[in-house]
């Protein structure tokens, strides 16, 4: 019983460091890869608890892995656009321009009950009322109501994280060449010097450069 | 870069760790073995005293060596390999030679299920 209980406390010690390194927040605000991860992770570490013939290691082990495999992917999803997207999912514009975006809505296998639902838990009991509806990565549901005309339309980032996001300059009718000379104008050269570009509905330019001092330390 | 380093690091050594617990059971299982064939030999030569030291020697080596494997293998095969050694023993004591050679069996099969239990196979792994 001594050894159950020392076993359990080790564990528990070993799983809150585990999941204070990966920077764990709710639950509700977690990707499925680390939705997977935590609850791995909380089943692999029952069993030694659980089992006295099963060395500690046989359980310390695993939960060290997936630890560094979690490392790995969010270093890859930090750095790859492309694996972000694959491992993290992206957002999906259900409701634009006050339209239901049904063929989405199919892809995602969601029905219409299931996002009035939503629309109401955030308080939009009249579909008509709303502008934009973008359903997360992590299942959460973004409402923008219908507003004035001057402000209509999310802004549409053209570079994330120094990273020119082409299919987005296109619907914004827009090429290359007109960001550049915007960057040239706010004293940027690159566009990899950027950190976030984004045009709004009132061809407002919003330009963050990236974190000079942060890079230079680096 | 720090969070990559970090978990190669910690990839690195739970690696190198199975390697090299991996092989401490293989040379004690292999000094098991190789003691049990030299024990079989002298009870063909009907030597018992030399076998009964070579048991000990066994079991002496088996009790340093477990304390040590019970931190990497599952208890249950060690207490297997445990209770045959006793089992052979007992059997070499009482210069029983057709119930040695089955206690003799039964020891291999557990020192072949303690090496088997962590390698590398397709066995293991599905």
């Amino acid at each position: 019983m001594i050894i159950s209980i020392t076993r359990t406390i080790i564990l528990y010690l070993l799983v809150i460091f585990i999941l204070r390194v990966m920077g764990k927040r709710q639950i509700g605000e977690l990707s499925p890869s680390d939705l997977v991860i935590t609850i791995l992770i909380s089943e692999l570490a029952t069993i030694p608890m659980q089992d006295d013939t099963i060395p500690l290691l046989h359980g310390i082990s695993p939960i060290l892995t997936l630890l560094a495999i979690e490392l790995l992917v969010s270093t890859l999803t930090l750095k790859s656009r492309f694996s972000r997207k694959v491992i993290v999912g992206s957002a999906s514009v259900l409701i634009e321009n006050g339209e239901i975006n049904q063929e989405e809505m199919r892809r995602l296998r969601l029905n219409l009950d299931e996002l009035l639902e939503e629309l109401r838990l955030k308080g939009h009991s009249n579909i008509a009322n709303v502008e934009i509806a973008i359903l997360e990565s992590n299942g959460k549901l973004s409402v923008f109501p219908s507003s004035p005309p001057e402000e209509k339309n999310l802004p549409v980032t053209l570079i994330s994280d120094g990273k020119l996001i082409t299919p987005a300059l296109k619907r914004v009718d827009k090429e290359i060449s007109w960001v550049k000379q915007e960057l040239k104008k706010r004293g940027v050269s690159r566009i990899r010097d950027v950190f976030l570009f984004q045009l709004d509905g009132n061809k407002r330019i919003i330009m963050i450069p990236r974190d000079k001092t942060r890079k230079e330390a680096s | 870069m720090k969070a990559t380093l970090t978990s190669l690091l910690i990839l690195t050594m739970l690696i190198g760790s199975g390697i090299y617990f991996h092989h401490v059971t293989e040379n004690t299982c292999g000094f098991l073995h190789d003691n049990l064939k030299a024990a079989t030999d002298h009870v063909a030569a009907s030597n018992w005293d030399e076998a009964n030291k070579t048991f000990l020697l066994m079991q002496k080596t088996w009790e340093k060596r477990k304390k040590y494997l019970a931190l990497f293998t599952h208890h249950n095969l060690l207490d297997n390999v445990q209770i045959a050694l006793a089992r052979v023993a007992a059997a070499s004591e009482s210069r029983d030679a057709s119930a040695l050679s089955v206690e003799c069996a039964s020891l291999k099969k557990e020192l072949d299920d303690l090496h088997h239990a962590d390698r590398l196979e397709a066995e293991n792994i599905f």
